[in-house]
């Protein structure tokens, strides 16, 4: 039980940290809290589904496709919508996101309906044994996908000049002027990368969970703690919490009884605002918009 | 020069014209309305739907057949159809609106039970009869309310068909799990179930209870596969039933049957399942295969056919038992006479019969004695009716998975 | 300054100029009907007012903590459900109901004020959306916990002796009761030197403080009173809308819709809240007839477009509007 309860946490907690790691990147680098990113990850798990039912196409092979749509939704939102925001309050994003999740989501449930889908391969549900701990398929390889994916990122953050770019923003607006780089453009990228990151967690999720307009509910609760967690800004970061966040869901859970995981949540949350804002790897400089 | 003078007579007489095309008719028909606060979007936007055009089935029917017949005069039935968006006190506002505005005189109620509380509420105060197939909870039916009726069966008998099946199923299971999410009708189904079971001597070995919208039951499925129980019994929705039986089977677990008090009849289930949805037992408030009769249907295969032709899909027992609800208001209203709720309110503890969803006998609470559910269980991927055995299309696979 | 021009001196701008000589007859004629209106249109147009002055209050509300103290709660809404809660099981317990609408807002007040220990020491969005966690964290206790609150499965209240007309015309006049205290509360509040030290902890609290003022005991009263607020109008709701769960009673588009409508009328005004109530519901209320299945669609993207066009409100876009055309005239 012990073992299995690890398990289940770690791998959920692999699909979490994908889902956060975007958001948590374009709260860091631009102080915008987007409330819509529930909708974006919904966005890309009716990408994966609608291509699977239609052409019977694994979802883990259409994540780049559901990437795509959503980079280009994420650097249209950003660049027509709230780059004109970001010289007057920040926090008007974040009703400017409320409003935008409202629109996507009710698009969504008018093409599609509140039916709930879901998708069905030949591998969904089967497991196998490792000792006395079941293993499911699709868990293993979201998980795995989630990580790799995160690890990219990193790399792209990192060692391109793209993502140094958007470090350099992060860190300083006005000296990237100095270097040449616009950072209303830079706001734009981080975005797109942001949503598209939503958008491959939508495609893993739509492998796990049935699909409905309005599954991104579920997801926006975790993700904020996750990013508290894990410290604004940091992908590290963010890839810990989701799995810290994972294990202690399913400890909770399997402690104190399935109704108490929500409420553990929020306290871990509250507490880390109170006691640790910076969250578990979060550096200074993030987050601290005024 | 010309035009501009002749403006204001051209738009005096347009409004003229406007109001007479506008004006009601003085020898208007007699009109019965009846009001329906109905999900036609959000969470229960399938059910509400359902059920909206199971109402409607009745309400063309009838009219078809010369209307509602009061004294000498006959009554055409109209509905008048809001949609509460699935929110409860949206529902409660359109209700009030419905009562004083539109000023019905009965209402249909909406689907779920936890909208049905807010509605009820109003309803009640001002005294307007509402009858609501789907408003299952228990609770609803304590308070005292004198004009809210329900010709389905209650949510603690939810899971009691699925129960006394396994009660003769050989061998007979030893022990059971109860699962549900923590809402109104599923935990009033769980708590039903639990009592029946160890009354009739099953060991409730595991239960518990998920939050509503919980995205993800493996931890829940981890616990049953621990207290390893002969037969899952689950009491949730469509959405949370096809995440329970998708963790089951991630994690091996093994149950000699799964009863579901919900989900085996709406095709999502099944497809979304696909086929792990093989041999799994829900409990149905009805199936086109049952024989009751009533003046508009001679069976439920009729209903069920009509109903194709009218809407274009198969009707579930949401649209059913709108149906009924219709039927039954109607036989009401010709026992009193009248359109006054409080007169129509005694005729339903007067009627009794039947409708082609069930025999009907109304207690003073509004719930209907002689109301009953039996189980279906998917095979070869459809559902067919098993128990009641007297009822039943097929016999009931025991255990259910190969 | 007489009492009209009071009522919509922003806190910290300018007059708005060229309406003053309509101000205090439209006012006395705006008051008037308000209090006519129940025998005046018929009772679904009741009930729409009496949401308008609930929500101005709620956005009343935020405008303490939001507009003159510069904390954004986005979760306020936490508040509203604590009232409704308080006087739903106070109800359900045999308390009187008059007594219960009087703990609904001290309890949402002492709320404030032990959690704002800890949340009030947080800054701009770690604020925000600690107060939206607090405000999921409460419906989730509340659905944990269970028995007198009737935990998910909601809890209904006794129907009481009133009658439907009774009932609504009382809901009525307490909603616009409220909602004019409101308005009376932040004028006061306007010029009190509790206002005064609030405007000066939003512009810099670290200046502030430097003045001597005490920063921690100002936010926290503001919050207590901005809680306070929207307790009460939430406890009154949970009463007139007799069933109360923990999804609509801490609905965070209670505060959204709030904040909306704060940031339509004009942040820092006595008066704007109530004219964004007015304009939002009434729209809302427009759309939603016509646009069924749309509304929640439209409505995001009024909010859209809110944002974007007029992030002052609708009081300074038309004060600029104003003075622009006596510029030119």
């Amino acid at each position: 039980m012990l073992g299995q309860t690890i398990v289940n946490g770690l791998l959920l907690g692999g699909l979490y940290a994908i889902a956060a790691v975007g958001f948590s990147m374009v709260w860091g680098v631009m102080g915008v809290i987007n409330m819509a990113h529930g909708a974006f990850i919904m966005v890309g798990a009716y990408v994966s589904y609608f291509v699977f039912a239609t052409f019977g196409i694994d979802p883990f092979l259409s994540v780049p496709l559901s990437m795509a749509v959503l980079f280009v939704l994420g650097y249209g939102v950003q660049r027509l919508l709230l780059n004109r925001l970001m010289r007057t309050s920040l926090l008007l994003s974040l009703v400017l996101t409320f409003g935008l999740d409202l629109v996507l989501v009710n698009i969504f449930l008018l093409i599609f309906s509140a039916d709930l889908r879901s998708v069905n391969t030949f591998y969904t549900s089967r497991s196998f044994a490792l000792g006395p701990v079941l293993i499911p398929y699709v868990r293993l390889a979201v998980f795995v996908f989630a990580l790799a994916l995160a690890a990219g990122f990193y790399v792209f953050l990192n060692r391109t000049k793209a993502g140094q770019a958007i470090l350099a923003t992060a860190l300083d607006k006005e000296t990237v002027r100095l270097m040449g780089v616009d950072p209303l453009k830079v706001y734009a990228l981080t975005a797109g990368v942001g949503a598209a990151l939503a958008g491959a967690a939508g495609s893993f999720a739509s492998m796990l969970f049935p699909i409905s307009p309005s599954m991104g509910i579920t997801f926006i609760g975790s993700v904020f703690v996750i990013t508290v967690l894990g410290g604004i800004g940091s992908i590290e970061g963010a890839v810990l919490a989701g799995l810290v966040y994972g294990l202690i869901q399913a400890f909770a859970a399997s402690l104190l009884g399935v109704n108490f995981q929500e409420i553990v949540a929020f306290l871990i949350f509250l507490l880390i605002l109170v006691l640790r804002p910076q969250g578990l790897l979060g550096k200074r400089f993030y987050g601290e918009v005024a | 020069m010309l035009k501009a003078r002749f403006a204001p007579l051209a738009a005096l007489a347009m409004s003229v014209l406007a109001l007479i095309a506008g004006a009601p008719d003085a020898r208007a028909q007699n009109v019965l309305k009846i009001g329906v606060a109905i999900s036609q979007s959000g969470t229960f936007v399938r059910e509400g739907e359902f059920l909206r055009d199971g109402y409607q089935m009745w309400a063309d029917k009838a009219n078809a057949a010369g209307g509602v017949k009061v004294g000498d005069k006959n009554y055409k039935v109209e509905l008048v159809i809001y949609d509460d968006a699935s929110q409860a006190q949206t529902s409660a506002k359109l209700t009030e609106k419905l009562i004083t505005e539109d000023k019905v005189q009965f209402l249909f109620g909406p689907y779920s039970s936890g909208i049905a509380n807010a509605t009820a509420a109003i309803s009640e105060r001002y005294k307007i009869l509402t009858i609501d197939p789907m408003a299952t909870a228990n609770n609803l039916f304590t308070r005292g309310y004198k004009y809210f009726f329900c010709p389905a069966a209650l949510g603690n008998t939810g899971l009691w068909p699925v129960v006394l099946l396994l009660n003769q199923a050989t061998p007979k299971p030893a022990t059971m799990a109860i699962i549900g999410p923590d809402d109104l009708f599923p935990n009033n189904n769980a708590v039903g179930a639990k009592e029946k079971a160890e009354e009739l001597g099953f060991k409730v070995v595991y239960t518990a209870k998920y939050p509503k919208g919980a995205p993800d039951l493996s931890t829940v499925a981890t616990g049953v596969k621990s207290a390893a129980p002969d037969v899952v019994l689950a009491s949730g929705y469509s959405q949370d039933s096809i995440l329970l039986v998708k963790a089951l089977r991630e994690l091996q677990v093994a149950p000699k049957a799964i009863g579901l008090a919900t989900a085996v009849a709406v095709p999502d289930f099944r497809s979304a399942l696909g086929p792990a949805a093989e041999g799994i037992m829900g409990v149905d408030y009805w199936a086109p295969t049952l024989t009751y009769s009533d003046r508009y249907f001679q069976n439920s295969q009729q209903f069920a056919d009509e109903f194709q032709k009218r809407f274009g899909h198969a009707p579930q027992y949401h649209a059913a038992a709108g149906a009924a609800s219709g039927i039954i208001l109607q036989a009401a209203i010709e026992k009193a006479q009248s359109l006054d709720s409080t007169a129509v309110r005694e005729a339903m503890l007067q009627i009794s019969g039947q409708t082609f969803f069930t025999r009907y006998k109304f207690m003073p609470d509004g719930t209907n004695s002689l109301a009953t559910l039996f189980v279906s269980q998917i095979i070869d991927g459809q559902p067919k009716s098993v128990f009641p055995t007297d009822i039943a299309q097929a016999p009931y696979r025991y255990p259910a998975f190969k | 300054m007489s009492l009209p021009e009071q009522a919509i001196l922003p806190a910290s701008r300018g007059w708005l100029e060229g309406t003053q000589r309509l101000a205090m007859p439209a006012l006395v004629l705006a008051v008037a009907l308000m209090l006519a209106a129940p025998f005046l249109v018929g009772g679904y147009w009741v009930r729409i007012l009496t949401s308008v002055y609930m929500y101005a209050v709620v956005a009343q509300g935020l405008n303490v903590i939001v507009g003159f103290a510069g904390y954004h709660a986005f979760g306020n809404s936490v508040f509203f459900g604590v009232g409704a809660y308080v006087v739903g099981v106070a109800v359900t317990l045999g308390v009187p109901v008059p007594i219960a609408f009087i703990l609904a807002p001290i309890v949402s007040m002492l709320g404030a004020a032990i959690i704002g220990w800890p949340l009030l020491r947080l800054k701009g969005h770690y604020f925000a959306i600690a107060t939206v966690a607090l405000n999921m964290a409460m419906g989730d206790l509340i659905i944990n916990v269970g028995g007198v609150t009737g935990g998910a499965e909601g809890l209904p209240l006794p129907l009481g002796s009133l009658s439907p007309a009774e009932l609504n015309r009382l809901i009525y006049y307490l909603m616009l009761g409220s909602m004019v205290a409101s308005v009376l509360l932040v004028m006061w509040l306007a010029r009190a030197p509790l206002g005064y030290a609030l405007r000066a902890l939003r512009d810099s609290e670290v200046g502030a403080q430097v003045m001597g003022i005490n920063t921690t005991l100002a936010k926290t009263l503001a919050w207590a009173i901005s809680a306070g607020m929207t307790g009460f109008v939430g406890g009154i709701w949970g009463y007139w809308i007799n069933f109360i769960e923990p999804g609509s009673a801490f609905d965070i588009g209670v505060s959204v819709n709030g904040y909306i409508m704060m940031l339509i009328g004009g942040m820092g005004s006595a008066i704007g809240p109530v004219i964004g109530a007015f304009f939002f519901e009434i729209l809302s209320t427009a759309i939603w007839g016509q646009f069924v299945k749309i509304h929640l669609l439209i409505l995001g993207i009024v909010i859209i477009l809110v944002v974007m066009l007029m992030p002052e409100g609708l009081l300074f876009y038309l004060q600029r509007v104003f003075r622009a055309r006596e510029k030119r005239g």
